[in-house]
Formats: C-alpha cells, sequence, structure tokens
C-alpha cells in the first residue's frame, strides 16, 4: 500500500510523466474489466489481512452495504458469464478510494505504536 | 529478669518475690529502668515487658481533659493557606490557587454534566470521548507521552459538570494547558473511536456502577426528589438515539466560553492564564447551557436488586457556591457515621446507631449543585438488621433537636478539618470551584468558608433539621424489597 502510494505520488508530482502514463492508466482499468461488473477498484483489495479488516469493520454502514452489494452482483455476473448492461457499468470518475483512508490511518496508527515501543528517552 | 537489678535491688527482689519486685520498682514509667540501666545490665527489654505485665499498675493517666484540652497550638493554620485568584483569560475564565507544591493539577470544568444533557446518556459518551484523537495527534499519541512525561490524565462526570483533569510534576504546565485545550477545542469524534474505545468503556461504567445498591440508591433518591434534569440518571443507561453527530452538536453547545472554567492548583496564575490565552483561544464564545429550575418533589422509589440492600432517605440540601448553606453541611457531620478512627464507629449520632447493627452502615453527607442540594443519609447493609436499623436511623435524625454544644463543637471540627483537607490538596474540589465560577463569577475564600462553618449555631441547626423534616422525605430502597420497609412505616414524611 505505501509502496504504490509512494510510486503514485512520485507520478503526480512530475506533469510530464503524469500526462505520458495517465491514459495508459485509463486504458489499463478500462481493459481490465472490473467496472463493466460493476466493481470499484478498491473492492478488489486483498482482505485477508488484519488492517483490512479492520478498516472494514470501521467503514460506515452506508459505504459496507454498497460493497456488499457490489461484490454480489459481481459474483452473480460471473456466475452467469455476462456484464452488467452499460449504463450500471463503474463510471471512472465513480471508481473513487473509499477503503483506502480508513487502511492508511491503520497503518498510521501500526507505525506510531512501533514507534513509541521502540522509543528511547535520552 | 533477675538479672536487670543485678546489684542494688538483689536483696528486695529475693525478699519480695518477682510480682511485688515487678510492682515497686520497675513500671514502664519508673525513672529506675533507664536506658542506660538497661545496657548495663545487657539485657533484652523484650523479657521485661512482657514479665511486668500483670502486675503493674496502670500508667497514669493524663488529667481527664476538659472538652477539647489543649496540648499546644491553635487551630488556625500559622500563615493563610492561600487565596484563590479570579480572572478572565482571552474570554475563558481561569481560577487558581498557588501552594508551591511540587505536583499540579489543572482542570476543565465544563457544566455539561447530565442534568444539561438533550438526550440520555450524552454526558456521559461525551465525558468518555476525553484524550481520544485530536486534529493534533492520536489517543495513542497522548497515552504514551503523558506517560513518558509521569503524568495523570482523568475525568469524572457529575449531574453537574464534565471535568477533564490533569496532574502533573509542576514543570510540565505549558504541555498539559495546551493538551487540556486540545482535548477541549479539537476533538475529532470519530464514529470507529465512538464504537471501539467508548462505548465498550461506557458500558463498563454502567454495569459497575449498578450492580451496586448503594449507586442505585442514590439515583433513584434523586429521581424522587427532582423527577427530570436532576432527577435523571447521571450515567448512559439506555443509549439509543444518538451518536457521534449528536455528540458533536451537545459538545458545540457546551464547549463556550460562559459555560467552562479553567482551574488550576499548585500553578502560578499568571503563567495559567498566559497558557490558557494561547491554548483556549479557540473556545468560541457562546451562551451557557440552560436547564429547566429544580423543583423538590420528594417520595419514594424502590427497585429490586440481588446484589446488596441498601436505603438513602434523602431531603433538600444546601447548594454550593456563595448560596452554601453551611447549616445543612454541619447537620451531615452532627449525623456523622463515617468515623474518623480505625476500628471505631464513632460518637456521631449514626455512628451510635450503626454500632448496634452489625454490618450495617449509615453516613449523611450534603451533595452541592449550583443551585440545589441534597442532603441524605445512606443506609446499607444485609436486609433484616436494615430493616431493625431504619427506624432508629429515622430517630437519630429526629434526634437532632436534642444534641450538646459538644456535639456541634465536635461537628465544627469535622467540617474545618475536611474542608482545609479538600481545599489544601491539589487534586481534591477542583469541580466545586469551578462550578462555583460558572454558576455566579465567584468563589468564596478558604478562611471566608472555615467562618461560615464556625458560625453555625446550635439553634441553626436543630432549625435546618426542624424544616427538613417537617417537608417531604425523597426515599431510594433498593435490594430485597420484600423485606425492605416502606417510608411511611419507618417514620418518614414522604
Amino acid at each position: 500500500m505505501v509502496a504504490v502510494k509512494k510510486i503514485t505520488n512520485y507520478i503526480i508530482a512530475r506533469p510530464k510523466l503524469f500526462n505520458f502514463i495517465k491514459p495508459i492508466a485509463d486504458r489499463y482499468c478500462d481493459l481490465a474489466g472490473y467496472r463493466k461488473v460493476g466493481l470499484m477498484y478498491e473492492d478488489l483489495l486483498r482482505e485477508e489481512s488484519h488492517t483490512v479488516q479492520l478498516a472494514l469493520k470501521r467503514l460506515p454502514p452506508r459505504l459496507a452495504y454498497d460493497r456488499a452489494f457490489r461484490i454480489r452482483r459481481a459474483l452473480q455476473c460471473s456466475v452467469t458469464h455476462t456484464l452488467l448492461p452499460k449504463e450500471e457499468w463503474i463510471k471512472a470518475e465513480e471508481d473513487v478510494p473509499y477503503l483506502s483512508p480508513y487502511i492508511e490511518e491503520i497503518e498510521k496508527e501500526e507505525s506510531e505504536r512501533k514507534m513509541f515501543d521502540a522509543l528511547t528517552r535520552k | 529478669m533477675n538479672q536487670i537489678n543485678d546489684s542494688k535491688n538483689d536483696k528486695n527482689n529475693t525478699n519480695s518475690g518477682r510480682g511485688k519486685y515487678c510492682w515497686t520498682s520497675v513500671t514502664l514509667f519508673s525513672k529506675e529502668l533507664t536506658r542506660s540501666r538497661l545496657y548495663q545490665s545487657q539485657i533484652s527489654i523484650y523479657p521485661t515487658i512482657h514479665d511486668i505485665r500483670l502486675p503493674v499498675a496502670p500508667p497514669p493517666r493524663p488529667p481527664t481533659p476538659g472538652f477539647l484540652h489543649k496540648v499546644g497550638g491553635s487551630d488556625v493554620p500559622s500563615s493563610a493557606p492561600f487565596t484563590y485568584e479570579v480572572s478572565e483569560a482571552a474570554g475563558t475564565k481561569t481560577v487558581s490557587k498557588d501552594t508551591g507544591s511540587p505536583t499540579s493539577s489543572l482542570a476543565v470544568v465544563i457544566k455539561a454534566g447530565s442534568r444539561y444533557q438533550p438526550l440520555p446518556g450524552l454526558s456521559h459518551a461525551l465525558e468518555h470521548f476525553a484524550f481520544k484523537s485530536t486534529l493534533k495527534r492520536s489517543a495513542l499519541f497522548i497515552t504514551r507521552e503523558v506517560e513518558l512525561m509521569g503524568g495523570v490524565l482523568e475525568t469524572s462526570l457529575s449531574r453537574e459538570n464534565i471535568v477533564y483533569k490533569a496532574r502533573f510534576l509542576r514543570g510540565d504546565l505549558p504541555y498539559f494547558a495546551e493538551l487540556l485545550g486540545d482535548v477541549v477545542t479539537k476533538t475529532k469524534l470519530i464514529p470507529y473511536e465512538y464504537n471501539e474505545r467508548v462505548i465498550p468503556t461506557m458500558e463498563n461504567e454502567v454495569n459497575i456502577a449498578y450492580s451496586n445498591p448503594s449507586y442505585v440508591a442514590l439515583e433513584a433518591a434523586h429521581a424522587s426528589a427532582y423527577h427530570h434534569g436532576l432527577g435523571l440518571d447521571k450515567l448512559s443507561v439506555v443509549r439509543k438515539d444518538f451518536g457521534v453527530e449528536e455528540i458533536a452538536a451537545f459538545a458545540g453547545a457546551a464547549f463556550n466560553q460562559s459555560n467552562l472554567a479553567v482551574v488550576g492548583s499548585g500553578v502560578p496564575h499568571a503563567e495559567l492564564n498566559k497558557y490558557t490565552t494561547e491554548f483556549f483561544a479557540d473556545v468560541p464564545a457562546g451562551e451557557t447551557l440552560k436547564t429547566h429550575a429544580p423543583t423538590y418533589y420528594g417520595g419514594e422509589s424502590r427497585a429490586w436488586s440481588k446484589a446488596g440492600n441498601s436505603v438513602v432517605i434523602a431531603f433538600p440540601g444546601s447548594a454550593g457556591g456563595p448560596a452554601f448553606k453551611a447549616e445543612l453541611s454541619i447537620l451531615s457531620y452532627i449525623l456523622g457515621g463515617q468515623s474518623t478512627i480505625k476500628w471505631s464507629s464513632g460518637n456521631s449520632l449514626l455512628g451510635k446507631v450503626v454500632e448496634k447493627y452489625p454490618g450495617v452502615t449509615a453516613v449523611s453527607k450534603n451533595i452541592t449543585y449550583s443551585d440545589t442540594g441534597l442532603f441524605y443519609v445512606a443506609v446499607e447493609g444485609p436486609a433484616p438488621s436494615l430493616v431493625k436499623a431504619l427506624p432508629d436511623v429515622v430517630n437519630a435524625i429526629k434526634g437532632v433537636s436534642s444534641i450538646t454544644a459538644e456535639d456541634l463543637k465536635r461537628a465544627i471540627q469535622n467540617a474545618k478539618f475536611d474542608f482545609y483537607t479538600a481545599a489544601e490538596e491539589n487534586a481534591l474540589s477542583l469541580e466545586s470551584i469551578g462550578q462555583s465560577i460558572i454558576a455566579t463569577g465567584k468563589i468564596p475564600q478558604v478562611q471566608e468558608s472555615i467562618k461560615a462553618l464556625e458560625s453555625v449555631t446550635l439553634d441553626s441547626v436543630k432549625k435546618a433539621a426542624s424544616t427538613i423534616l417537617a417537608g417531604k422525605a425523597a426515599v431510594g430502597a433498593v435490594g430485597d424489597l420484600h423485606i425492605l420497609p416502606y417510608a411511611s412505616d419507618i417514620g418518614l414524611n414522604v
């Protein structure tokens, strides 16, 4: 998570690089196809870790409900080998990072705890 | 033993036998058994003490004291202990005293106790949000940093106030002033912190409190006495209909300049003002919280409990601050109940009652609120003895009409001691000082309050007692309701 964030920030900070990468990234997301079964990128984050589990628990009820709905809908698409009708596809502007703020906060807490645990007093 | 009196008393000893010998020459107080003689004889003192135990005449008593036998000294403190300094720092009220002690206390008293809450339990939730994540630092950061500095962070909730309190080494005032300012103005009120850390501690506190029959009985007495406002439960018993938005709205209404006071003890007033100006600058101006004026109703409420038996008998009491009625405070000391002497039940009116019923305790207190007060006697113990003790307790309250001048004197001395103790301890009485400052902008100086206590007369106490007995009592009975008597059964008017 942290490494990805670093690379992203590196690219965003350089407009030329950003302008070069952006169309490729958009095309990649489109081709990946998850939006066509109604998923957002952060629905795909690996959730088998304590950090993400805690983050999921901390999601506001509305966001948690929507996430569960999207995943069920995508599963249904997968079972029936279909895509959603085009108007139900997730649009690029709807594909927002809704979970990563919570994950980052938990990671920050963890690193803070580690920092204090390893603290020496001069 | 025999060796002690090596040379001089040898003859006496052999002639008169051990007992007589001890009687005549070796009492604990006799001049003959001096240290030097003991050393000379190279003998341990232990056999001596055992030997002289039985035959020795009782040591001379001190002369029977007249009332309050003076052994020198005066009960007036050698120097004026301190004065409370009151001022405003950029609109926020500050009050402090400085005794030059090596530790300090700083408290923010906010008039947002349970009587002001718009929804049941809001104050409790807000109190438990203390020292959680703020815009500047996380809850963990606060905890670890304060631990490193050797500080103590506390909060308390009463029907009147929420108090955030810090105790620390004298030099750390700037840090803790900043921390408390941070907590009051910048706490984030995050929903998941509420779910993960606030709710469990609230529930825990409620469970502990409500499994204690004397706590429940006092709550029940409050309910009978005031019905609304002060009568409602202090803790969040039914936690519903609110989340962090409602807590935030309540905090927004409560945390303003006319509703809170910064109270310091063991801190220089000038420094307190300086740091309050700096760190409490974000406290907005605003209106003080309102609640309807309390009406005293009186009556009885009973609750079943498996945990124990407790009965609280309450009467209208004295308000705090400048409206303080010293005679009611003195009356609670005359009734007493809580002995100041270890292993003794004391000589107060209630002390004499509970002496007869093992396992029963009866304590009388006066709780002061900003505009009213509750004077109560809390009786606790096993139900069968409680039934027998209660009529005696009521008779003791009625017996105040026949107290003597010495009872009064004892009560005044007790009250003065407790008052001075509370005033000189850094961490005590900060809440009552803050409450008085928020409500009236004034705080009676220690000497004035002591004078008020001293000027209580027999007549005023007897009058206060007969006034409260003529009115209705508010009774809360908790425990085995099958056995516990009703108020009218024990001679109370409800």
